[in-house]
């Protein structure tokens, strides 16, 4: 008896799946086997558990609808995924600074990960959360969103720029901006411009 | 040097991962998308030879028929490869994330009573396998398999070990720091974060050259030793779970489903290429994603020193069960030479 297995070379990129997908659209199950977790995540610390399913799910439906006319030339399609997912979080602001003055004044236990290698730099940042999320609440909404791709979704800020459809000037400034807010609630300088990625 | 992007990143919200049940309705209303949306074809869609990137053919008494429907996804991983950009998705959701979490979810909700102090991990593993490659010689499909079975028992402490010898129950001091942790004490204090458990297993990796770009290599290595842990331990719930949620972060792990029957259960492989020519599956029962056991395929006929060191080649072909371990239980128990 002999089963047949398919194989396949192990990096593909994404925009290589996405291309595919408009003619074979279940090959979009490859974008969404990659990023769904990570996207969920995202959109989980933006808003908290209650709404990052629905934002998550929906996303990749988005995504699935405008798969023809990604940008082919951009082999990582998470600057893509995560504007999509930015645009959805923005339809819930009211829940995210809610989510914000909550983690401000929450107890740190249950809430940040307890992972050995971070442990050290947590304790210092622990120092900071109040003031902090404070601030992420109040900064204003196109600032805060080029800062958390940057921050939390690992995004540069060109990246952040694409997901966002904005210039790349513009998404730095806007970061620019919201770090300012972020040094001035930690009681430190201003960060000098060249750190500003 | 803890700048604001440093410490905003440390305080980012710790967020469970996905529920199976969201991530299940969301990959399904996906499907349900893409199945509505697609162009009209003269024949199903199910059957796609001429997307086959590469066929492998497990043959043997070992496996059962399967459908043609068995599907693999890459994943992110090293680059370079020319072959044919394929990504087949379709019969069944090609999707080993999905099936790793949910038998982390499964497994990790599983009950457990964890062992005494001074207790004992039994664990009893039917071995099947062609036996030592002989030098000069060729093992193929078609090779005499070798059944032993095993039965170990192992101090929580990891200070003890005893099997049978010739029929006499020998207990032995343990080597220390074995890589993977061969110990109930050990296993209890694996990082439970995926990626911290990845950095473990990269870390305690066995230095040497294998075949392959180093990324791959280190890939499979790490894959080779969460496996590894899993087939030499009984490992409790969380740790488990741990375990199935690193895997789906490992570039190139594949999902095969139906492939394997285990002592009459079917399972699904959870599976990577290691050392270039074979295929490590950690085999999961189909439907309660309870641990089976673990299997290796040759797929591609290889020729190597057999680990002797000494000279003159084997070969194995294409095909060939290299090892297949079958767990027939594992237990605590409160001495060695007791089965539970």
């Amino acid at each position: 008896m002999a089963v047949v297995s398919r194989m396949l070379p192990t990096e593909v990129s994404d925009a290589a799946i996405i291309e595919r997908s408009v003619r074979e659209p279940e090959d979009f199950a490859a974008v969404f086997a990659r990023h769904y977790a990570p996207i969920h995540g995202f959109a989980g610390q933006r808003l908290g558990p209650g709404l990052a399913d629905d934002v998550a799910a929906e996303t990749f439906l988005i995504a699935f609808d405008r798969r023809d006319r990604y940008d082919l030339s951009r082999a990582d399609a998470r600057p893509w995924l995560y504007g999509i997912a930015t645009n959805l979080i923005a339809r819930h602001r009211r829940a995210e600074v809610r989510q914000y003055r909550a983690l401000a004044r929450a107890g740190a236990e249950g809430i940040y990960e307890s992972h050995a290698d971070r442990v050290v730099t947590r304790l210092d940042a622990e120092a900071h959360r109040g003031p902090l999320m404070a601030a992420l609440a109040k900064l204003r909404d196109g600032d805060r969103d080029v800062l958390l791709l940057v921050a939390w979704a690992e995004l540069t800020s060109e990246e952040a720029g694409e997901a966002l459809g904005i210039p790349a000037g513009t998404a730095r400034s806007r970061l620019h901006r919201a770090r300012k807010k972020i040094r001035a609630a930690m009681g430190q300088t201003e960060p000098t411009s060249e750190e500003d990625r | 040097m803890n700048d604001d992007l440093t410490t905003l990143r440390a305080l980012r919200p710790n967020t469970a991962p996905p529920s199976t049940e969201a991530r299940t309705a969301a990959h399904a209303a996906l499907m349900e998308r893409a199945a509505s949306s697609a162009p009209v074809r003269g024949r199903t869609r199910r059957l796609r030879p001429s997307r086959v990137g590469l066929r492998l053919a497990v043959a043997g008494g070992l496996a059962t028929a399967a459908a043609a429907v068995t599907v693999a996804v890459g994943l992110g991983g090293a680059d370079g490869d020319n072959g044919p950009r394929t990504v087949p998705t379709s019969g069944p959701v090609a999707d080993v994330q999905t099936v790793l979490y949910q038998a982390a979810d499964r497994t990790g909700s599983r009950p457990f009573t964890p062992p005494r102090p001074g207790q004992w991990t039994y664990l009893e593993t039917r071995y099947t396998s062609p036996g030592k490659p002989p030098i000069g010689g060729v093992q193929t499909p078609k090779s005499p398999l070798k059944t032993r079975v095993d039965r170990l028992w192992t101090r929580i402490d990891g200070t003890r070990v005893a099997q049978y010898d010739h029929g006499r129950l020998t207990v032995a001091p343990t080597g220390a720091g074995a890589m993977p942790p061969v110990d109930y004490g050990s296993v209890t204090k694996i990082p439970l974060d995926p990626d911290a458990l990845i950095a473990w297993a990269k870390k305690g990796a066995p230095a040497g050259v294998r075949p392959g770009s180093p990324a791959d290599a280190s890939d499979a290595q790490t894959f080779g030793i969460l496996a590894s842990l899993l087939n030499d331990n009984l490992v409790p719930p969380r740790q488990e779970a741990a375990v199935y949620r690193a895997m789906a972060k490992i570039p190139g792990v594949t999902l095969e489903r139906r492939t394997v029957d285990v002592a009459g259960r079917p399972a699904l492989a959870v599976s990577r290429i290691v050392e270039g020519y074979l295929r490590q599956e950690v085999l999961l029962d189909r439907t309660s994603y309870a641990y089976l056991g673990e299997r290796s395929v040759v797929v591609k006929d290889h020729t190597g020193d057999a680990g002797t060191g000494e000279n003159g080649t084997w070969k194995v072909e294409k095909g060939t069960i290299d090892v297949f371990s079958v767990r027939l239980a594992a237990a605590f128990v409160d001495k060695p030479g007791q089965r539970p």
